[in-house]
């Protein structure tokens, strides 16, 4: 009998456990699976995005659970909602949060963008319930942008590096160094009303060192460009 | 001699292409055999295989110089895939840019514009079906000419005849006036959809015999004989206006009329119109002036002409000098200003191929796909004649079927049947 892919249609070898086309496994491998069929082969049969969806639909299952609780708990405690404002807060941030990375991972900028609003309000409503500390718009919001502005700018360099190597590490600590030159300048306008930096200064130096080592490697490793045929003209 | 590791600037008609390729305008076509049997995926994966060193020129990557692209060879395998996807797919940055798809009884070769026209694609399509046949078990008499596996190619087939046959005295074309583009509304995306029909060629043949003229020229004024009806029908046009002549691009093998064996691109176009805003065509006045207009286009002198205006302005020192990321925009503002505006549709004829009976009993039928049309065509034509049938394959990136619609029905009409053969991604408003 032809052993026919039930997914493309070509025609197999008898003795062909996958189709070499599209991957499909063949009849006789789906018997013997069959059998013994173990707690993850659904799991794995699924697509990339049905995945992300299983895994979106679990997380959202515990966050609202672990929000319900709390609030519940709170509720029949202190017959008020005191502390559960946070577990609420924080919980739907991560909902958020869960959502964004599942539905919008191949778009990084508006993740970054989305993410970026997220945890500024959360940062604002932490800020708004507890009065004694006040600090959502003079050092939280500064440093969340700062991380967001560096993370942004070195994926969409990472994404434009064509031979990705020992580069990759160089920019990430250019890039930490970046974000430490503007949590220090934020620190000390926040604390002295004035920008000076020292550690920082100290940190790019170094890390700016280690990168040009790095990017030395990495150029002169990468295969030679032939002059002749890049500026043919 | 091309040996390990060469490389070679793209030729005079593949330059443009890197600048104005994208997702939905992609510049692949295809070219599609339906078997009698099921593909048998080993031997197909074997013949890949076998006739990969026949072709190096095709196996070779895209690269950006910093004043003009080029093709590197590569060590990558030709992919072949699973054929569930929409035809014609643009190829990735870092891959070949060629494949061979396969799924039930249908192995096709997709291959960009940048590497080669039909008729360099035909050689290769010709060549792996051959060997597929030969792994299978199937004769292959020595009458179906196809190339040898086993055999070196030969430099003159990595040539860029443009260049080659250039003639520097030749005084260049005049640019043409804009022409009557389709006013169908473009379809989601991803657009490309592809309705493909069976023709015998011997009905054909007797209809355009009793006109007095070949296959080509027939096809041709059906073609504009059915843009005509839609430049007629007052509720197409009405969000447009209508301007221009109804002119149809038809490219041309040169290999036919220059001793040329090259397999990368060598093909021009020859651009038979009529001029609607002067009055009403009957059928027959556009087969004789589109007869005439063939004639004259087709001459050597002629074409030497196009070559000199195409290849000559490639030479200027100005345009060569030019960086890349400058030229790029400039190219896509002038392949709008200059190409695309200048015709109302394609109809590209891969010719005709001769399968002995051996082979022919399990082949079904053939089908070439043109490039996806961009949004100014709209549609595109591509055909192909094996035997005693022709595959006549609509590409369309609108809702509307209207000139599919017009086109069959005006051969049904004469009494030519036609079998529709492959539909796909039909939307509610087709026929």
């Amino acid at each position: 009998m032809m052993n026919v892919c039930k997914k493309c249609g070509v025609e197999l070898d008898v003795n062909m456990n996958y189709c070499p086309l599209c991957g499909h496994k063949t009849n006789i491998l789906g018997e013997e699976s069959g059998n013994n069929k173990d707690e993850t082969y659904d799991f794995q049969e699924l697509s990339n995005v049905q995945k992300r969806k299983v895994f979106w639909d679990l997380s959202l299952i515990v966050l609202l659970v672990g929000i319900f609780t709390s609030t519940i708990i709170d509720l029949i405690i202190n017959k008020n909602i005191t502390w559960s404002k946070y577990t609420i807060t924080v919980g739907l941030s991560l909902v958020i949060h869960i959502s964004l990375v599942v539905f919008l991972h191949t778009r990084i900028v508006s993740l970054l963008i989305l993410g970026f609003i997220t945890n500024s309000v959360l940062i604002i409503l932490l800020d708004l319930m507890n009065k004694s500390i006040d600090w959502a718009f003079t050092i939280g919001i500064p440093l969340l942008l700062t991380v967001y502005l560096v993370t942004l700018l070195l994926s969409l360099i990472i994404k434009k590096s064509k031979q990705k190597g020992v580069n990759i590490i160089a920019y990430i600590l250019l890039g930490l160094s970046v974000a430490g030159i503007c949590t220090e300048g934020i620190l000390s306008l926040h604390t002295n009303n004035t920008v000076a930096l020292h550690w920082s200064l100290i940190m790019l130096v170094c890390m700016g060192a280690i990168s040009a080592i790095l990017l030395f490697i990495h150029f002169r490793l990468k295969k030679a460009t032939d002059l002749r045929k890049f500026f043919h003209i | 001699m091309k040996g390990k590791g060469f490389w070679y600037p793209l030729d005079n008609a593949a330059k443009i292409f890197p600048a104005v390729s994208n997702k939905e305008v992609t510049y692949v076509f295809r070219i599609s055999v339906v078997l009698k049997h099921k593909i048998h995926i080993k031997s197909l994966f074997s013949a890949v295989l076998t006739i990969e060193k026949r072709f190096p020129y095709y196996r070779v990557i895209l690269k950006k110089g910093f004043f003009w692209y080029y093709l590197e060879s590569s060590r990558l395998a030709t992919p072949v895939e699973f054929d569930h996807d929409v035809p014609c797919r643009k190829f990735t940055k870092d891959g070949l840019l060629m494949r061979v798809l396969a799924a039930d009884n249908r192995i096709s070769v997709e291959f960009s514009h940048l590497l080669t026209d039909g008729g360099g694609a035909m050689e290769y399509f010709k060549t792996l079906l051959a060997q597929y046949f030969i792994n299978r078990g199937i004769e292959v008499p020595s009458d179906f000419k196809y190339m040898d596996p086993s055999g070196k190619p030969d430099p003159a087939e990595f040539e860029d005849d443009y260049n080659r046959f250039f003639k520097a005295d030749v005084p260049v074309n005049a640019r043409r006036p804009k022409a009557y583009h389709l006013p169908l509304p473009s379809n989601q995306k991803p657009r490309f959809g592809v309705l493909s029909a069976k023709i015998p060629i011997a009905a054909l043949k007797d209809k355009a015999r009793e006109k007095g003229v070949n296959l080509t020229v027939y096809l041709t004024a059906v073609y504009l004989h059915a843009i005509q009806q839609i430049w007629e029908n007052p509720e197409l046009n009405r969000r447009k206006k209508k301007t221009g002549k109804l002119s149809i691009q038809i490219p041309v093998n040169l290999r036919n009329s220059y001793p040329s064996i090259t397999m990368r691109n060598f093909s021009l176009f020859v651009m038979p119109e009529i001029d609607p805003g002067l009055g009403h065509y009957t059928f027959d006045e556009i087969v004789k002036t589109v007869f005439h207009q063939m004639q004259l286009e087709t001459d050597t002198r002629l074409i030497n002409k196009i070559i000199s205006r195409n290849v000559g302005s490639e030479r200027k020192i100005i345009v060569r000098a030019i960086p890349l990321f400058i030229k790029d925009p400039v190219l896509r503002i002038n392949h709008r200003t200059m190409g695309s505006s200048q015709y109302s549709g394609v109809l590209s004829n891969l010719g005709r191929i001769h399968f002995p009976s051996q082979m022919l009993e399990h082949i079904d039928s053939l089908m070439v796909i043109s490039p996806p049309p961009n949004k100014m065509i709209r549609v595109s034509c591509g055909m192909i004649g094996f035997n005693e049938q022709i595959s006549i394959t609509f590409g369309n990136i609108t809702r509307s079927r209207e000139l599919e619609k017009n086109f069959f029905r005006f051969l049904t009409g004469e009494k030519i049947p036609v079998t529709i053969t492959y539909n796909r991604n039909c939307h509610d408003e087709c026929v």
